[in-house]
């Protein structure tokens, strides 16, 4: 039988909770990587951090992650690296964007090129929690 | 026959012989008339005696029917001079005013002759494109600075529709037809208003600042277009921008680390009292600032437009259905919204009228300390704004006084009441709210019976022309 899709704003149910997830962070201030690694303790978030675009592609050649939260300002820029790992990576559906500016047409741009989630920094730590999750469990049935 | 009557008779015919004589010396008239006069005399008192032939009396008699004939003649030759004098003076004398007349007349067209020359060479030598219609929409005049802006033949676009300037530019936009959707719309309609479109064009690159304007005349209402090539001074704007822009990101981050890393603290130390307290007002000085440079940036990209491409025709109930849904619940302040099934479709972009609706049933809840419905409607054709929807958000709170009204839509304005100093914000949410409903052709106000009264704010949004209808 096959599961049923779930839409991506429902929190998974508790049972998948308990598999990890692993969250790749690309973002070029380390005290937002801290952040987030410091939200997601004590979850069944594991965070891989990359400073840049480069870095991040590389960590992906080794393990791919169930979801990925990108800064939209970084060296190579946010929104380039969402479309490789979303086209080459596997990654689509699984993409979320940091930005720090509120920015309709930058969101508009986010969804066009297939990014799921648009965040505003500091996110708060439940809505990054289920936005993590939703993603990643868009990964386990895609 | 007694002597004295012969003596006199003699006499008579004595008198008539001389002025015979008289006349057939001197050839006078008057000495005829005598003969003839005597002659009578003569005649009668000789009673016959006296034989004047025939002929002569029909000669004499002749002779006096010419003179009488020349005389009437004379005289009614001199009063038909006369009458005619009397006569032809009133034509003479418009003759002469209608010769005045036309003297003026031809150097009035001589000077509008030269003055349309003058006119004609204004209009091909200023710098700014110019295209003018009639009320049919037919062009009637264009520049050749506004056919090399538009990139199209002089003569083209003079054979054309006005609408046309629409559909060229339209092929060189940055966003393509979608940005000159709203500016095709109101050339269509042949709007009687002042409107300003800016564009991005592309080969060449170019901004553009086009500005419609009513052309009234004395039977009929035409349109003019003016183009303006703002390239220079755009390109300064943004680069001003751009260094607001890098600041303001730049001061974002920071903040935004500084926000997290005190939520952080709140959570790692939910036990004790002081660290929460410290961190929540770490937190929340932290929002605030981050919100003033949000505000801030926000405004500057209405200022820039950017919001303008995104406007269409849109159902208002289906915004306020996403108010009512956005809209956290408030037990002391619920929201009502209401709108008729009836009202057409507005020309707007949703997101930005979600964010006025958004601002003002904020800002009624902020304000309505001791609580109180907050309400928001729509009408179609209220006697204010006949060709546009009006939407009204009223609450029951604190109200605003009458001198702080004309100045409540101004930047970082903040009304200073004691009764408000426990309340935070901006200054910039209205101010923002305004930029948007005025980039849409509307109108944003307020009314308020005074403090403690409530307000009610009111904004129009323009109605969607037919053809752009969902």
């Amino acid at each position: 039988m096959r599961p049923l899709r779930r839409h991506l704003h429902e929190v998974p149910d508790p049972d998948s909770r308990h598999a990890r997830i692993r969250l790749l962070v690309a973002d070029d201030d380390r005290r937002v990587r801290m952040l987030v690694r410091a939200q997601m303790a004590g979850t069944e978030v594991d965070v891989l951090e990359a400073a840049d675009g480069d870095h991040a592609l590389m960590r992906v050649e080794h393990e791919v992650p169930d979801a990925a939260l990108l800064d939209w300002r970084m060296p190579g820029g946010g929104l380039p690296l969402a479309r490789s790992l979303i086209q080459n990576h596997g990654l689509a559906g699984r993409v979320i964007m940091l930005t720090s500016i509120v920015d309709p047409r930058d969101r508009l741009e986010a969804r066009r090129a297939g990014v799921v989630r648009y965040l505003i920094k500091p996110p708060e730590r439940g809505v990054l929690l289920a936005a993590v999750r939703a993603v990643a469990a868009h990964s386990r049935v895609a | 026959m007694s002597v004295r009557e012969s003596t006199a008779s003699a006499r008579l015919q004595e008198r008539y012989l001389d002025a015979l004589e008289a006349y057939v010396n001197d050839a006078e008239e008057s000495a005829l008339l005598d003969a003839y006069e005597l002659g009578r005399q003569v005649m009668d008192s000789a009673g016959g005696v006296l034989d004047l032939s025939a002929v002569h009396q029909d000669a004499m008699e002749a002779v006096m029917r010419r003179v009488r004939l020349g005389r009437t003649r004379e005289v009614a030759a001199r009063r038909c001079h006369e009458f005619l004098d009397e006569a032809l003076s009133p034509f003479e004398m418009a003759q002469r005013g209608f010769r005045e007349a036309n003297m003026r007349l031809m150097t009035v067209n001589t000077q509008l002759a030269h003055q349309s020359a003058q006119l004609g060479a204004v209009i091909a030598s200023i710098n700014d494109g110019l295209v003018v219609a009639d009320s049919e929409g037919a062009v009637t005049a264009a520049n050749q600075r506004a056919a090399d802006l538009l990139d199209v033949r002089q003569d083209t676009l003079l054979s054309g529709d006005v609408a046309t300037v629409a559909t060229l530019l339209g092929r060189r936009c940055q966003g393509g037809e979608d940005d000159v959707k709203d500016l095709r719309w109101r050339l269509r309609r042949r709007e009687a208003v002042r409107a300003t479109v800016e564009l991005r064009l592309t080969a060449p690159e170019v901004d553009l600042l086009v500005e419609l304007f009513p052309v009234r005349g004395e039977r009929e209402h035409g349109i003019g277009v003016t183009l303006r090539d703002v390239t220079r001074e755009r390109e300064l704007v943004r680069a001003k921008d751009e260094l607001v822009s890098i600041v303001s990101h730049e001061l974002r981050g920071p903040l935004s680390n500084i926000i997290g890393f005190a939520d952080l603290l709140l959570m790692q130390h939910r036990g004790n009292e002081q660290a929460t307290e410290d961190a929540m007002i770490i937190a929340g000085e932290g929002r605030r600032l981050a919100n003033i440079i949000d505000d801030f940036l926000d405004l500057q990209r209405i200022d820039r437009g950017v919001m303008r491409t995104d406007r269409r025709a849109v159902n208002l109930p289906a915004i306020l259905d996403r108010l009512a849904h956005v809209v956290p619940d408030d037990r002391d302040c619920p929201l009502a919204v209401g709108a008729g099934d009836e009202i057409p479709p507005v020309f707007a972009d949703p997101e930005r009228i979600l964010q006025v609706l958004l601002n003002l049933v904020s800002n009624a809840r902020k304000y309505s300390p001791d609580g109180g419905e907050v309400r928001v409607s729509a009408i179609s054709g209220s006697p204010a704004a006949p060709e546009a929807v009006t939407i009204t958000v009223a609450d029951r709170g604190l109200g605003i006084e009458a001198e702080a009204i004309p100045r409540l839509f101004g930047e970082f304005y903040r009304v200073q009441t004691p009764d408000r100093q426990g309340i935070s914000g901006t200054g910039l949410g209205l101010s923002i709210c305004r930029k948007i409903v005025r980039a849409h052709q509307g109108e944003i106000w307020v009314e308020s019976d005074g403090p403690g009264c409530g307000s009610r704010f009111h904004f129009t949004l323009p109605l969607a022309a037919g053809d752009e209808r969902p």
